[in-house]
C-alpha cells in the first residue's frame, strides 16, 4: 500500500510538472493581457502531435519532435496573439473568450483532419530504474523521473526570466499596474507577446513531454482546459510561484484520490479547491492584489 | 430612468403577434422534420431569453448556463424515471423550474463575492462539477454515461380533456405556446423598473450602489429568473428526444447559446431567438451537405466572426433600431 | 520662443462625461508650473491626456517641437515626458531596485548613469535598494515613484498632487528634490490643490475651474494669494 501512495505521488508530482509548464503560459497572459485564452489547450495539443509525427517519422528522434513541437507552438501562439488576443484585449472580457472558443474548435477539428481521432501512441523511452526507498523496491520509469527535470529546468528558466531580467521585471509590473507601466515606457503588448510566445513553447512542451504517458489525442486540449484554470485562479494570476504549487498540489490530491475514487470524483475535489478559494482568498495563493478586476 | 414603462411597445406587440400566428401555422404544411427542427429552435430560443435577461440586459457573464439547463433536464429525469415515478406533467414542470431557481440561487450567491472575469469562471466550474456530478452517477440518479431514457410523462388531463403534448405536434404548441409566454414574462420585465435596474447594473454598477441599490440581491434575483427560465427549457428539451444525456450538461451548451446571442444581438431578447434558428437550422443542413467535420470548422469561424466582426450582434444595427428601441 | 509644451485647446471626456473643455497653456524649458484647482476640476484629467493616458478629442498637444497628440503612453513616455500619478502607485510585488528597472528610456544616457543620479536626489532610496515597496513609508514611495520616472530621463516632468497625504518632513524632501530636479535641468508641471505648498516649487501657475483654464497665476499676484486662494481652492460656500 505504502508503495502504491508513494508511486501515486510522485506521478502527481511529474503530471503536476507539467501541469506547470502548461498554466505558466496561462497564468501570464491572463494576467497580463486580461483575455482568458480558451484556446491554450491547443497548443499543448500542438505540441503533442508534432511530437508525435517527428518521433514516428524518417527523423525518429523524440527529443528533436519535442524541440520542434515547442517551436511550432511558439509560432501559431504568436499568430493568435496578433491575430485575436491582442486586438481584443480592451473588450469585455466574455468576447474574446468566445472567438478563443471558436478558434479551440477549429484546432481540434484540424488536428482530427489530419491526424485522425484515435489516439496515437508515443513509445515511452529509457527503461524502469529500480531503487530502494523506506525498504520497499521499486521499478519505477526513468522517463518519469526525467520529464521532472525536464520540467523542473524549464520552470527554473520561467523564473529566471521572470524576476531577473528587464523584461520579466516590467511584465511583472505591466500585470500589477498596466496604466503606470505604460506611462514609464514599457510597450505592454510587446511584452505581452514575447511572454506569450514563451508561454506557449512551455504549452507546446509539454504537450510533447505528455505525449508517451498519456498518448496524444484530439481532445487532450480541451479536457485538460478546465484543470488549468483552476490551476491558475487557485495559484494566483500572474505568479510563477504560485501556479508551481497549485499544479503540483492538485495534481497529487488527484492522483492520490485515484487510489480511492473515480477520476471525475477526483476532479470534483479539484473544482471545489477552486470554488473555496474564490470565497476565501480570490487572488489565489500567491497572486497579486490589484489583479483582480 | 423611464417613467411609467409600457409592458410593450407597438412594433414589439405586433411582433410577437405576427411570430405568433405564422409558427402556428407552420405545423399545417410541414413534415415531421421540420416540426421537430422547429420545436428544437423554441426551446432553445426559451433557454437564448433566459441568457439575454442575464447577459443582454443585466450584463452578467456565465459560462456555465449549461448547468441550469442540463440539471433540470436530469431533475426530471430523477424524478420521473431514475428515483421516482411521477407521471404528473404539472409537478415535473413545478420541480425543474424550482431546481433552476434553486441553482440560480447558489450559483448567484457564489458569483457574487467575485468579480469580472472570476464570475464567468466560477460559473465555468460549476458547469464543468455538474457534468461530472452527472457522469458519476452518485447513488444512480443520472445514470451516468448512458443517460436516462424513456421518460414517459402522463398525457395532460384537464377536466375530461387529455392532450398528448409531449411529443410530435403536440409538443410543438406546448413549446410555442411556452416561448410566447416566456417572452412576454421576460419583456414586462424588461420594460419594467425591475428591468431598469438590471440595465443600470450593466451600464454603471457603482452609479446604482450609490444611489443605494443593493445590487447583490438584484443581481441573484437575475440569477434565479435566468435559472428559472432555463428550467423551462430544460424541462422541454426532456421530451425532444426522449432522453437526457450528458451531452446537456458539457459546458459547450452554454457556450453555443452565448454565441447564438452575441450573434443575434443581446438586449434585444428577439435577438438571441434570431441567432438560435440562425445556427440550428445552419448545423442541421449545413452539415448534411458538407459533412459533420466541416460544419464545425464554420462553427468555429463563426464564433471568431461574431466577435471580431460583428460587434452588436444582428438586431443591435441600425437598421432595426426602431424595433428595439431601446428605453 | 520655443516652449517644450504646448498644450492647444484640448478637449478630453471620461465616458461620456466632458471633463476639459478646452485647456490651453503653455510651458518652457527649464519652468516650474503649477496647475492648481479644486479636486474634480481637471487636474489629473489634463496630466493624463499629455501623457496620452487619456486620449483628447478635440485638439493638439505640441512637445519639443513635435505633434504628440493620439501617440500611445509609452512612446510619449520615451520622448522624454514622464508623469508621477496620483496616489503613487507603487508595484506591490517589486521591491526599489525593480521599480527602477522597469522604465523604458530612449536616453543616450546609460542606465548606471541614470541610477546613481538617481540615487545621488534619494540617498535614503539607495540604503533600502532591495526593499519590497509596499514596506516603505508613504514619504518614501513618494521617493521612489519620483526616482522611477527620472529613470527615462525626462526633459518634462509631471507630478499629480505629488505632496498629497504625506507627513510634513516627507513633503519638505520632496520639495527640495523638485529643487534639485530642476537645476538639473527638467522641466516641472505638476498639479496640486494647494496653492502656497505649490509656490514652494513653482513660480507661475495655471487655475482650472470646471475643465477650463479660468486664470493664470504669476508671482505677481502674489499679493493677492490669500484671495486667489480663497476664491479658486477654497471649500465651495
Amino acid at each position: 500500500m505504502i508503495g502504491l501512495i508513494i508511486t501515486q505521488m510522485l506521478n502527481g508530482l511529474t503530471i503536476g510538472l507539467i501541469y506547470a509548464l502548461i498554466a505558466v503560459g496561462l497564468t501570464i497572459v491572463l494576467g497580463l493581457m486580461g483575455v482568458v485564452n480558451f484556446a491554450h489547450g491547443a497548443f499543448y495539443m500542438i505540441g503533442g502531435y508534432i511530437a508525435y509525427t517527428i518521433t514516428s517519422s524518417f527523423l525518429g528522434n523524440f527529443w528533436m519532435g519535442l524541440f520542434i513541437g515547442a517551436l511550432v507552438s511558439a509560432a501559431v501562439g504568436v499568430g493568435l496573439f496578433i491575430s485575436i488576443i491582442k486586438p481584443l484585449r480592451q473588450r469585455p472580457p466574455l468576447e474574446p473568450m468566445v472567438a478563443l472558443v471558436g478558434v479551440a474548435m477549429i484546432f481540434e477539428q484540424l488536428i482530427r483532419t489530419i491526424w485522425g481521432a484515435d489516439p496515437k501512441l508515443l513509445p515511452i523511452p529509457f527503461g524502469r530504474i529500480q531503487f530502494n526507498l523506506l525498504g520497499f523496491t521499486f521499478r519505477y520509469p526513468i522517463y518519469f523521473l526525467v520529464v521532472m527535470i525536464i520540467s523542473i529546468l524549464l520552470l527554473i528558466l520561467f523564473y529566471y526570466v521572470f524576476r531577473k531580467t528587464d523584461l520579466g521585471v516590467r511584465c511583472l509590473a505591466s500585470i500589477q499596474d498596466r496604466e503606470t507601466a505604460m506611462s514609464l515606457g514599457v510597450d505592454v503588448d510587446k511584452v505581452g507577446r514575447l511572454m506569450f510566445i514563451m508561454g506557449m513553447a512551455a504549452a507546446g512542451v509539454a504537450g510533447g513531454l505528455a505525449g508517451p504517458i498519456f498518448s496524444v489525442y484530439p481532445t487532450m486540449g480541451i479536457e485538460l482546459i478546465g484543470l488549468v484554470f483552476v490551476i491558475v485562479i487557485v495559484g494566483g494570476l500572474g505568479s510563477i510561484g504560485g501556479t508551481v504549487i497549485a499544479s503540483i498540489t492538485i495534481a497529487m490530491i488527484t492522483s492520490l484520490a485515484l487510489l480511492f475514487v473515480s477520476g471525475n470524483v477526483a476532479h470534483i475535489f479539484a473544482y471545489a479547491i477552486l470554488l473555496a478559494i474564490l470565497i476565501v482568498r480570490p487572488r489565489g495563493i500567491m497572486g497579486f492584489e490589484k489583479v483582480l478586476e | 430612468m423611464t417613467k411609467g414603462s409600457r409592458i410593450l411597445t407597438t412594433w414589439q406587440g405586433l411582433t410577437i403577434v405576427l411570430v405568433a400566428l405564422l409558427f402556428v401555422c407552420i405545423p399545417l404544411f410541414s413534415g415531421s422534420f421540420i416540426i421537430y427542427l422547429v420545436t428544437y429552435c423554441l426551446i432553445f430560443g426559451i433557454f437564448a431569453l433566459a441568457y439575454d435577461l442575464f447577459y443582454g440586459y443585466a450584463g452578467l457573464v456565465s459560462f456555465g448556463h449549461s448547468m441550469f439547463f442540463g440539471m433540470t433536464a436530469y431533475s426530471v429525469g430523477a424524478l420521473s424515471t431514475t428515483l421516482f415515478h411521477v407521471t404528473n406533467p404539472l409537478l415535473l414542470l413545478g420541480a425543474a423550474l424550482a431546481i433552476g431557481a434553486l441553482l440560480g440561487l447558489l450559483v448567484g450567491f457564489f458569483c457574487t463575492y467575485t468579480r469580472g472575469i472570476y464570475v464567468a469562471l466560477v460559473t465555468f466550474a460549476f458547469a464543468q462539477i455538474s457534468w461530472l456530478v452527472v457522469m458519476v452517477d452518485p447513488g444512480g440518479v443520472t445514470w451516468g454515461e448512458n443517460g436516462i431514457v424513456g421518460v414517459r410523462p402522463g398525457p395532460f388531463q384537464m377536466g375530461g380533456l387529455t392532450l398528448n403534448l409531449f411529443s410530435g405536434t403536440g409538443l410543438y404548441y406546448l413549446a410555442l405556446a411556452f416561448f410566447v409566454i416566456s417572452y412576454l414574462v421576460l419583456r414586462a420585465i424588461v420594460n419594467s423598473q425591475i428591468g431598469d435596474i438590471f440595465k443600470g447594473i450593466k451600464q454603471n454598477e457603482d452609479r446604482l450602489l450609490s444611489l443605494g441599490y443593493n445590487t447583490r440581491q438584484y443581481k441573484i434575483l437575475v440569477f434565479v429568473l435566468t435559472g428559472v427560465f432555463s428550467g423551462l427549457s430544460g424541462f422541454l428539451v426532456v421530451f425532444l428526444d426522449n432522453c437526457i444525456t450528458p451531452s446537456l450538461v458539457e459546458w459547450s451548451v452554454g457556450a453555443e447559446i452565448l454565441l447564438m446571442t452575441i450573434l443575434g444581438g443581446p438586449g434585444t431578447l428577439m435577438g438571441p431567438v434570431l441567432g438560435v434558428f440562425l445556427v440550428s437550422f445552419s448545423k442541421f443542413y449545413v452539415s448534411s451537405w458538407l459533412g459533420a467535420g466541416n460544419w464545425v470548422y464554420l462553427l468555429g469561424g463563426l464564433y471568431i466572426f461574431v466577435v471580431m466582426c460583428l460587434r452588436g450582434g444582428i438586431l443591435n444595427t441600425r437598421i432595426f433600431g426602431f424595433w428595439t428601441e431601446k428605453r | 520662443m520655443g516652449n517644450l509644451l504646448e498644450v492647444n485647446d484640448i478637449h478630453s471626456y471620461y465616458g461620456s462625461a466632458h471633463i476639459l473643455q478646452g485647456i490651453s497653456l503653455s510651458i518652457k524649458k527649464g519652468e516650474g508650473v503649477a496647475l492648481l484647482g479644486r479636486n474634480g476640476t481637471g487636474k489629473t484629467t489634463t496630466l493624463k491626456s499629455i501623457m496620452s493616458l487619456i486620449q483628447p478629442r478635440e485638439g493638439k498637444i505640441l512637445y519639443d517641437g513635435g505633434d504628440i497628440t493620439g501617440l500611445p503612453p509609452y512612446l510619449v513616455a520615451r520622448k522624454g515626458l514622464s508623469m508621477v500619478p496620483e496616489g503613487r502607485h507603487i508595484f506591490p510585488a517589486l521591491n526599489v531596485i525593480e521599480h527602477l528597472r522597469v522604465p523604458v528610456s530612449s536616453s543616450i544616457v546609460g542606465r548606471d548613469r541614470l541610477l546613481s543620479r538617481v540615487f545621488n536626489i534619494f540617498p535614503e532610496l539607495q540604503e533600502r535598494k532591495k526593499q519590497s515597496a509596499s514596506a516603505l513609508s508613504g514619504g518614501e514611495q513618494q521617493m521612489l515613484v519620483i526616482a522611477r520616472a527620472l529613470m527615462t530621463d525626462p526633459k518634462l516632468l509631471l507630478l499629480d498632487e505629488p505632496m498629497e497625504g504625506l507627513a510634513p518632513k516627507a513633503v519638505a524632501r520632496v520639495i527640495e528634490s523638485m529643487g534639485v530636479i530642476q537645476r538639473e535641468g527638467v522641466t516641472i508641471f505638476f498639479a496640486s490643490a494647494d496653492l502656497e505648498r505649490a509656490f514652494r516649487i513653482a513660480k507661475r501657475a495655471y487655475i482650472l475651474e470646471k475643465g477650463r483654464v479660468v486664470f493664470h497665476f504669476t508671482e505677481d499676484h502674489m499679493a493677492d494669494s490669500l484671495e486667489i486662494q480663497r476664491r479658486y481652492l477654497g471649500v465651495r460656500e
